[in-house]
């Protein structure tokens, strides 16, 4: 049982029960196929930074899993499968990664800085 | 006719311009950092303006964190939370 940390962005133009019903329908497949939800966060409506599919915002969700790696193939076709989800990424984590506490700030980019010598 | 001399091209040697490292990297001073691809405020100060990652010899990391860093960079582009490019004029 490996431990996988799953961001999902989903159309922010979509309605609210849809965006339920979207939102239900996941969290069934994933009883469906054996996956326990440890931690869930919703990140809300965020400035994507760049335009995915035509859209300029997205709304993003936060999953801890706990489930075995062959599950990953399963709920990685079923994304897919969705076409109101843009984006997802599933990523390893260890053990005792507990998820993160607070949601990450927005960064704006026009006066993006780096760090000049 | 004199043949006006050939202005030999006057390569400017350009001094290779040597930039200065950080002594020490970030991550090793102070291990409560964590890189982490779902946090882009600490990986915005380790790209450039145009967006590309910076090199180590600009920021002085060491290479086993530059390498952490080069990966939660792109997964923080493959979520949108970090561009891949911005077009700064």
């Amino acid at each position: 049982m490996g431990r996988y940390e799953n961001i999902v962005i989903i159309n922010p133009d979509c309605s609210k029960e849809e965006e339920e019903e979207l939102m239900r329908r996941i969290k069934a497949t994933m009883e469906r196929t054996g996956v326990s939800i440890i931690k869930e966060d919703d990140w809300t409506v965020r400035k994507l930074a760049y335009p995915i599919k035509k859209k300029d915002r997205g709304h993003y969700f936060f999953f801890l899993l706990d489930m075995d790696t062959k599950n990953v193939s399963g709920l990685n076709r079923y994304y897919r499968s969705l076409d109101n989800v843009l984006r997802h990424l599933f990523v390893r984590v260890s053990e005792k990664e507990k998820g993160p506490e607070k949601v990450p700030d927005q960064v704006v980019f026009d006066e993006l800085e780096g760090e000049f010598l | 006719m004199v043949r006006p001399k050939k202005n030999t091209k006057t390569h400017d040697t350009q001094k290779k311009r040597v930039y200065v490292r950080k002594r020490v990297c970030r991550f090793c001073q102070d291990p409560n950092i964590i890189i982490d691809y779902k946090d882009p405020k600490l990986l915005k100060h380790f790209i450039t303006e145009r967006g590309k990652i910076m090199p180590r010899r600009m920021t002085g990391t060491c290479a086993k964190h530059q390498r952490k860093l080069q990966e939660a960079i792109m997964m923080a582009r493959h979520i949108a939370l970090l561009p891949f490019t911005t077009l700064s004029q």
